[in-house]
């Protein structure tokens, strides 16, 4: 049997797992489907490092065993999936996206593999990222071992970085869902330019232990799909406390979409969310909230004024400093790919140990107001991202402009607290805009029933790109 | 060492964010103190050789960017009794 690409690039992962339940595909089937679109498809976007062919059948067949025999490991038994190239897995090339570590081979999987694992799931590939997740202060597109990553909506727009390809993989319907990494910005900006759905959990809600550190203390994986409900399945199977991860939090999670509210919500915006923001972006922005008030009360909120970006940047460049001592101190750095990510590097070091340190003193202030603030709400709201994808070969600094979404973003990461991001509408040249959905810390299940309720009232997840269909 | 014009500080925000330093004016942060972390910078990775034009600017710019975000930060006020979330634990084997 044969699967029609329609179903492909357009079934949750509840239709994926019912037809793998009722015999419509099997496991091996669904892995050939999609490792043949990743191959094709998906590295027209530059999505693809490794495509984890013998590991996939394998997983499969056992998947496709334990299913006939009646042996049910949940809803993402059987499915594919992509993995972004900075966890490891065992005997398969982990490169971090970065030259210097192209041959780099783990002996061992890493926890959210394995836990993906034990829920059934098959792993098609290892996806492209901008080099070292960022960390270097790279100021273009073409900052990867595979190149500028594309959005799957207008290959002249960026993909976002800098889970890149697991962006552009879950948009041009490659995979059903991949895992990607955020310590500033990384889920929800290629989320938003890829035109998917992507969570940052709390931080320590899913374990870090195998992935690439860039900073200790702002690192969180979490799942890239095709919708907030498939996102939700995800985080239920990777979610969890982890003895290996010192950061792990000990709270359990459940994913509770049978507890989702449809209406009754209290949401805030956030005063000035769409200062500066391009046209559409903003226009789509308002149409959501307006969306969202047929099911919600809708407050304006502003963030307590606290140096947000300051403490982000003083935390991550500190901890890079350090996490890459070694390729920064022997000289290596030379290697990557964009040429600032060869020369910035080296000035971290002027962050002073007292700046440091203060910049985590700070952080609790913003924990607590963060906190204080997230409670009233079930989700405070912003665009993602103020304008489209940028375009291939523009250097960011001409190409950004600055809004009050960046300062949520700010804020929500050096608080740890959880976001997702969705499609909203389209904007420039055909690219995507999205909004976000944060929350307090520990509610996922919060903002994932927003974000359900959003995405019932509305099709926006549901539109393809035009160049996949 | 040449001497380096002033340098405008901004503040910026993490490069793995939807990319790059955003910048916004702030104060000006003394030549002088950009030029002593060039050669911090200079005499730690770099010893015995001269760093290019092309770095010089650079490092220039990221140090400013820097000091910018250290401005900040010392702009917002603390007492001693303000500490860091701990992530140390004291380790004893089972």
């Amino acid at each position: 049997m044969a699967i029609d690409e329609a179903v492909l690039v357009s079934a949750s992962l509840r239709e994926l797992g019912r037809m793998l339940r009722t015999g419509e595909t099997n496991p091996t089937e669904l892995a050939n489907a999609y490792l043949e679109r990743l191959d094709t498809v998906g590295r027209r976007f530059n999505a693809v490092v490794t495509l984890t062919r013998d590991r996939a059948m394998r997983e499969a067949r056992q998947a496709g065993e334990e299913l006939a025999a009646g042996h049910d490991r949940g809803p993402l038994h059987g499915i594919p999936y992509g993995l972004k190239d900075l966890v490891a897995t065992a005997n398969i090339p982990t490169t971090w996206g970065a030259v210097p570590y192209r041959e780099q081979v783990f002996d061992r999987d890493a926890t959210v593999v394995t836990r993906l694992g034990a829920a059934g799931a098959v792993l098609i590939a290892k996806l492209a990222m901008v080099e070292l997740a960022g960390g270097m202060g790279y100021e273009q597109p073409d900052a990867s071992l595979t190149g500028p990553g594309l959005s799957p909506w207008n290959v002249e727009g960026w993909s976002g970085g800098s889970s890149s390809g697991s962006g552009s993989a879950v948009g041009s319907r490659s995979v059903p869902f991949a895992i990607g990494s955020e310590t500033f910005g990384s889920i929800l900006t290629p989320a938003s330019f890829c035109g998917v759905s992507g969570l940052r959990p709390t931080y320590g809600r899913v374990s870090r232990h195998g992935a690439m550190a860039l900073c200790w203390t702002m690192d969180k994986l979490g799942p890239m799909a095709r919708s907030a409900d498939d996102c939700g399945l995800v985080l239920d199977a990777i979610a969890g406390h982890d003895a290996e991860d010192p950061c792990s939090l000990t709270q359990p999670y459940r994913y509770a979409p049978e507890e989702s509210r449809s209406d009754g919500f209290r949401l805030a915006v956030l005063k000035g969310a769409t200062d500066g923001a391009e046209a559409e972006v903003k226009a789509n922005f308002e149409a959501a909230v307006a969306v969202l008030r047929g099911v919600a009360t809708i407050e304006e909120v502003e963030l307590p004024e606290i140096p947000y970006g300051a403490v982000a940047t003083t935390i991550i460049r500190a901890e890079a400093s350090a996490s890459f001592d070694d390729l920064i101190s022997s000289g290596r750095i030379s290697e990557l790919t964009a040429p600032e990510d060869r020369i910035n590097p080296m000035s971290y070091i002027t962050v002073s140990a007292r700046d440091y340190l203060r910049a985590l003193r700070i952080r609790r202030h913003i924990g607590r107001a963060v906190d204080a603030l997230m409670a009233r709400y079930d989700a405070v709201l912003s665009p993602t991202t103020n304008g489209v994808a940028y375009k291939i070969g523009e250097p960011f600094p001409t190409a950004r402009t600055r809004s009050v979404g960046s300062a949520l973003g700010a804020a929500g990461n050096v608080a740890g607290v959880p976001a997702i991001s969705m499609p909203n509408g389209i904007g420039a040249r055909g690219l995507p805009t999205a909004i976000q959905f944060v929350g307090r810390a520990l509610d996922e299940n919060r903002i994932l029933a927003v974000a359900n309720a959003y995405q019932r009232l509305t099709d926006w997840h549901l539109r393809l790109p035009p160049l996949q269909v | 060492m040449t001497e380096q014009a002033a340098t405008t500080a901004t503040s910026t925000q993490p490069d793995d964010d939807a990319g790059g330093p955003s910048v916004q004016a702030g104060p000006t942060v003394p030549p002088a103190t950009i030029s002593a972390l060039l050669d911090l910078v200079q005499a730690t990775y770099r010893p015995g050789s001269a760093l290019t034009d092309t770095e010089r600017e650079r490092l220039q710019t990221t140090i400013g960017h820097m000091q910018a975000a250290s401005a900040a930060i010392h702009a917002y006020p603390l007492t001693n009794a303000d500490e860091p979330d701990p992530i140390f634990s004291a380790f004893r084997a089972e």
